[in-house]
């Protein structure tokens, strides 16, 4: 995939990078392909032990015992996928259920199509309560599938506006939507809808979406916020509106296991952020050979 | 409402032999539509616009006829000692892609049977005349490469 980035985009990345020719190259190659194992409905050993007869190479995800990468593009058509013992799924995209320290009740306030929603629901072994939420009722057919495929039986699907929702959780996740930059290795068509007006209206929402999570948060409760973006409009910024609207919110850092992430950037076009950012984590695709994403960790202190 | 969930437990028992215990963590939500779904969560949160609680795990015709959901039947289905039919592979991979099966002699009585294939409970079918009707979902029908 040799694709034309806009100039702008270039730009962009050129200001928050310094190896910007290691990014254009790793945007260029194909993704991997990944996996977990689905720990609800099989074991890994029994998965590794079958796919092994099938000749299919795997190769493991540092921080996270349940997952794997291959080239083997045959996983999809296994017994195994068709049983929703394994589901296909981004390194990236692994990372904020784990981020998410896991009480009783959890929300998924932006759960379609439902990746991080069964991921979440197999590390809590089916047990407490989850509320998967999608604003977007045709997305929400997707999300009921996989929650079928995979055998989750703790979850509740709610259809609102996030900002409209009322309740208490003790862990929340807002994996907000975003302007995708960070898919463009997997869907160039990103660039299609890409601009720096969509940043804009992108980062107003989720402000909205973070502090209205944040109040629904209990105190001592886990907040992940996390985009698949490079933009610093919706990262950074979106962590330092919370951290100067929010009273009692406070950053972790996340470290998953042998992944290299990056600190969040301290300023954008001359403003700097008022929050130590290296508590955030970013990650490049040219680190991991994944594709690009960020996320942050917040407690609400009690 | 009380009596239909004892219909279930009734029904797992006596046509697949599973039994209640397996599901004593659980709760079955009927809703108005005669499907039933299988919760393990907490309750005590409700929501005007809930979609759905939990997995779908059968559905009960007018006729009062149960019929197990095939995500019900890979989850519990290893559990199950009656009411299973087995397939060879061929006709295993020829299931998970829709077709219907024709045994050569079905050990189960008729009506919905567990279909596997080794330790693997495929999805349900519905065992009539020597055939196995395909029960599976279409957007679960797929083709399997079997080794």
């Amino acid at each position: 995939m040799n694709m034309e980035l806009p100039a702008p985009f270039r730009e962009r990345i050129e200001k928050l990078i310094e190896d910007s020719a290691e990014f254009y190259a790793a945007m260029s190659r194909q993704l991997p392909y990944a996996f977990r194992v689905n720990t609800l409905k099989a074991s890994r050993a029994n998965v590794l032990k079958r796919f092994k007869q099938y000749g299919i190479s795997v190769r493991p995800v540092t921080f996270y015992p349940d997952a794997f990468v291959t080239d083997d593009l045959r996983v999809g058509s296994t017994l195994e996928h068709f049983l929703g013992h394994v589901y296909i799924q981004e390194v990236v995209s692994f990372l904020p259920p784990l981020a998410l320290d896991l009480g009783q009740a959890v929300l998924d306030s932006c759960a379609a199509p439902g990746s991080k929603t069964t991921q979440l629901a197999a590390l809590m072994e089916n047990r407490g309560l989850l509320v998967a939420n999608d604003i977007e009722y045709m997305r929400l057919k997707a999300l009921t599938a996989n929650i079928e495929r995979l055998g989750v039986t703790n979850t509740v699907v709610v259809n609102m506006n996030v900002l409209n929702m009322k309740g208490k959780f003790d862990s929340i996740l807002v994996d907000a939507p975003c302007s995708s930059e960070g898919t463009l290795r997997k869907n160039p068509d990103v660039i299609g809808r890409w601009s720096e007006s969509q940043i804009r209206a992108s980062s107003a929402l989720q402000k909205r979406l973070i502090v209205k999570c944040f109040e629904m948060l209990k105190e001592g409760g886990s907040l992940v916020y996390s985009t698949c973006t490079f933009a610093p409009e919706e990262n950074e910024a979106v962590v330092d509106y919370l951290l100067s609207n929010s009273v009692g919110a406070k950053l972790e850092r996340f470290v998953p296991r042998g992944f290299v992430t990056r600190p969040g950037v301290s300023s954008w076009n001359g403003k700097p952020f008022g929050f130590d950012t290296k508590l955030v984590a970013r990650v490049w695709p040219q680190d991991n050979d994944t594709g690009g994403f960020f996320i942050a960790k917040v407690r609400k202190s009690g | 409402m009380k009596k239909k969930m004892a219909d279930i437990f009734g029904y797992l028992e006596e046509r697949f032999g599973l039994e209640r215990k397996l599901f004593e963590h659980h709760s079955f939500l009927r809703t108005r539509k005669g499907r039933i779904f299988l919760f393990s969560g907490l309750h005590g949160f409700s929501m005007k616009t809930e979609v759905s609680a939990g997995l779908p795990f059968a559905r009960i015709s007018r006729s009062n006829v149960i019929k197990p959901s095939t995500a019900a039947i890979q989850l519990f289905g290893s559990q199950a000692t009656r009411g299973v039919v087995s397939l060879s592979r061929e006709q295993a991979a020829a299931f998970a892609s829709g077709a219907d099966i024709a045994l050569e002699h079905a050990k189960a009585t008729d009506g919905y049977v567990i279909v596997r294939y080794k330790q693997f409970s495929l999805g349900c079918g519905h065992l009539s005349e020597g055939v196995v009707k395909n029960m599976l979902p279409k957007g679960k029908r797929m083709r399997v490469e079997l080794i």
